[in-house]
C-alpha cells in the first residue's frame, strides 16, 4: 500500500449560505483546497464526494457541480453513509490513493439544508422512518402512540435515549452536557469557519436554554449548518513529484465498522442494539485503526482528537470508546479542563459538530481539523501543545456507522 | 475563488413539491400476524434464532448477528427493564404537527401532558422496543425500572393492542 498525505485543506464559511448555490459552495471548498496544496486542477486524478442523501431537496447534487470542481474527464464517486458520510469520503479517498489507483484525489463533503422548505428532514430523514411508520400505522398502531413516539423524532430523539443511557452508566449529570456545549461554543468562536460562535460561553448560559426533550436542552443541539470542506490527498510518490512547500499531515490508519440499525428494524422488526451509548462499532474501529497506525497506547501516543459530537454526551461517550478515558469517566476530564483547547488532551478545538453541522462536511471536517492541528495551520484555534498524532472520528446512520482515521506528522515507518 | 457567480447575490427559492407520500414498501407478509394475534391474548411473541439463541421482539426474519433465517417463535415475558427514557416538555397546542395536523386538536396528545417514552428490554429477549411509559409521573421514572406490558382491554387485532409499559414491582431491601 502507498503512504498517503494530506497536502491541502479548504473550507467554506459554515452557517446560512443563501448567497451561493450548492455547486458554487462545493467549488469554493475544492478550489481553496487545491490552492492550499499549491497544485493545479490538472494534477488531480479523481474526486470522492458526498453529503446526506436527499438533503436540501437535491438527491444527486454531484451532477450539478461536477463541472464546477473541474471533474470533467475524471472519476467522481459519491458516498452516502448518513451522518458518517464525511468520514467515509475521507476513507474512500484514502483507499483510492493507498491502493495505488490514483496519485492525487480530492475529497469533498457538503450540506445545504435551506434549499428545501424544511431543512433536510422532509426529503432526507423521512426516507429513514416514513415507510416503517406508515407500515406500523397500517398494522393498527394508534395515532396516539404514533404521536408520542414521534416526539423523539429524528436524530435529537435517538441522541436523547443515548444521553440517558450514558448518564445511567457514567453517573454524569446534565450540567456536564452544559460544560461540553459551552466549551464547544467557545472554541467555535475562535474558528473562522464555524457556525454557532459564543465567545466566553459559560455552562450557566447553556443551562438557561429550554429543555427540548429531557435530558437534552436547546443549547445541547447542533445547528443545521450549510457549508463544504475539502482535502487533497496525495501518495508519497506524488508528494515527491509535486514537492508541496508546506507542512503535511499523513494518514496512518483508517477503520470503519457497521452495526444493524438501532432504533427500529425494517417493518417493525426487533433490533439487537440495546445500548445506544455502547457503540461497539467505535471501539472496534478505533482498535483496528490504532493497529494499522502502530499505536499501542492511545492515551500516551495520541495528542488530540476531533470527535463527531452533534450532542454533548457524544463527546464524552465516544472519547471513552476511542480509548482516551476509562468507561464512564470522561465527564471528570471535562470538569478538570483536560479537554479544553489548552488542556492536556484537547477535544474538538474547532468547536466540533456541536457548533457546526453541515452534515456531509462534518465528518470530513474532523479529518481536516486534525490535519490543520498537525500542520499548525489552525490559526486562532491552534492548540498550544505540539500535535504529532491526532484522531478523527465520524458517526451516523441509525446509531450504527463509525469511522476512525488516525493522522500523524510523519509517514508510518 | 472557485466559480461563484458574483452578479447573483442570493439564491432564489422556487416553489415545488416531492410526493413521497405513496410508494411501495415490501413488508414481510404475515410476519406480524402471529405477534398481533398474541397481543390480543395479552402475550408477547418473539422469534428465536436457534443458531445463537437470540430472541427478537417484535419478531424478525433474519438474525442480524448470524445472518440466518429465523423460523422458531417463542412467547416471552410481559415484564422487562427500562433501559432509557425521554420526557417531553408539557404538550402545547400548535407545537406538535403530524402530516399538517395538530396533535392536540386531533386528540392524539393532551394539552399539558408530559409524554414519557422509553427503550424497553423484555425479559429473555436480546432486543428492545420503543414504547410509551404509562401510568407514572416523570419524577418517578428511572433507568433500570422494572416495567410490564399494558394491553388494550378490548383487543382489536391490531398493533394498537399493545399500549406501552407501566411500572412493575420494584424490589428493594427492606431489612
Amino acid at each position: 500500500m502507498k503512504k498517503v498525505a494530506i497536502i491541502g485543506c479548504g473550507q467554506t464559511k459554515h452557517g446560512i449560505r443563501t448567497d451561493v448555490s450548492q455547486a458554487e459552495m462545493v467549488s469554493e471548498a475544492v478550489w481553496r483546497a487545491i490552492e492550499d496544496a499549491g497544485i493545479g486542477i490538472e494534477d488531480v486524478d479523481a474526486f470522492a464526494v458526498g453529503n446526506m442523501q436527499g438533503f436540501g431537496g437535491i438527491a444527486h447534487a454531484e451532477m450539478l457541480f461536477a463541472d464546477y470542481i473541474g471533474a470533467y474527464g475524471k472519476p467522481v464517486q459519491r458516498v452516502a453513509t448518513g451522518g458518517t458520510v464525511g468520514g467515509s469520503i475521507a476513507q474512500l479517498a484514502y483507499y483510492q490513493v493507498a491502493s495505488g489507483m490514483f496519485d492525487v484525489v480530492v475529497a469533498v463533503g457538503w450540506e445545504k439544508h435551506r434549499d428545501s422548505a424544511e431543512p433536510g428532514a422532509t426529503t432526507g430523514l423521512l426516507h429513514v422512518m416514513f415507510a416503517n411508520y406508515s407500515y406500523m400505522l397500517k398494522k393498527g398502531m394508534s395515532m396516539r402512540t404514533y404521536a408520542m413516539l414521534g416526539l423523539a423524532g429524528a436524530a435529537a430523539g435517538i441522541a436523547s435515549y443515548q444521553a440517558a443511557q450514558y448518564m445511567a452508566k457514567s453517573g454524569c449529570k446534565i450540567e456536564h452536557f452544559d460544560m461540553v456545549a459551552a466549551k464547544s461554543r467557545r472554541n467555535a468562536a475562535k474558528n473562522e469557519y464555524a457556525h454557532l460562535k459564543w465567545p466566553n460561553c459559560k455552562p450557566e448560559d447553556i443551562a438557561k436554554t429550554e429543555m427540548l426533550i429531557w435530558p437534552l436542552r436547546f443549547g445541547h443541539v447542533c445547528p443545521a449548518s450549510e457549508g463544504a470542506s475539502a482535502i487533497v490527498l496525495a501518495s508519497e510518490d506524488a508528494v515527491k513529484r509535486l514537492k508541496p512547500e508546506r507542512p503535511l499531515a499523513w494518514i496512518l490508519g483508517v477503520a470503519a465498522y457497521a452495526d444493524e440499525e438501532a432504533d427500529q428494524g425494517e417493518s417493525y422488526q426487533g433490533t439487537g442494539v440495546l445500548d445506544y451509548s455502547a457503540q461497539l462499532g467505535c471501539i472496534l474501529s478505533a482498535k483496528r485503526a490504532y493497529e494499522r497506525a502502530k499505536i499501542t497506547d492511545p492515551r500516551k501516543e495520541v495528542d488530540m482528537a476531533e470527535i463527531y459530537q452533534p450532542f454533548p454526551h457524544q463527546e464524552l461517550m465516544f472519547s471513552e470508546c476511542l480509548g482516551f478515558f476509562d468507561e464512564g469517566t470522561a465527564w471528570k476530564a471535562v470538569e478538570e479542563g483536560i479537554t479544553e483547547i489548552d488542556g492536556k488532551f484537547p477535544i474538538c478545538p474547532s468547536g466540533g459538530v456541536l457548533s457546526t453541522n453541515a452534515i456531509g462536511s462534518s465528518g470530513l471536517q474532523r479529518v481536516l481539523e486534525c490535519a490543520l492541528q498537525i500542520m499548525k495551520k489552525a490559526k486562532n484555534h491552534q492548540v498550544p501543545k505540539d500535535v504529532k498524532i491526532a484522531v478523527a472520528h465520524a458517526w451516523g446512520g441509525q446509531v450504527q456507522f463509525n469511522t476512525v482515521t488516525v493522522l500523524g506528522d510523519s509517514p508510518l515507518r | 475563488m472557485g466559480y461563484v457567480k458574483e452578479k447573483f447575490k442570493e439564491t432564489k427559492r422556487i416553489q415545488g413539491g416531492w410526493n413521497v407520500g405513496a410508494y411501495r414498501w415490501k413488508a414481510p407478509a404475515g410476519l406480524l400476524d402471529e405477534f398481533i394475534k398474541a397481543l390480543g391474548e395479552k402475550k408477547l411473541l418473539g422469534s428465536l434464532c436457534t443458531e445463537c439463541g437470540r430472541v427478537y421482539l417484535p419478531p424478525r426474519e433474519i438474525c442480524s448477528r448470524c445472518f440466518r433465517k429465523i423460523d422458531a417463535k417463542t412467547v416471552v415475558s410481559n415484564f422487562g427493564t427500562l433501559l432509557a427514557f425521554l420526557v417531553s416538555p408539557p404538550i402545547q397546542k400548535g407545537k406538535v404537527r403530524i402530516a399538517g395536523m395538530d396533535a392536540v386538536e386531533m386528540g392524539w396528545l393532551k394539552e399539558g401532558e408530559e409524554v414519557i417514552i422509553g427503550i424497553v428490554n423484555f425479559d429473555g429477549t436480546s432486543s428492545k422496543m420503543l414504547l410509551p411509559i404509562l401510568n407514572v409521573k416523570p419524577k418517578d421514572v428511572f433507568v433500570g425500572m422494572r416495567v410490564k406490558a399494558v394491553f388494550a382491554e378490548k383487543p382489536t387485532g391490531t398493533l394498537g393492542d399493545l399500549l406501552g409499559v407501566e411500572p412493575a414491582t420494584q424490589v428493594r431491601y427492606e431489612g
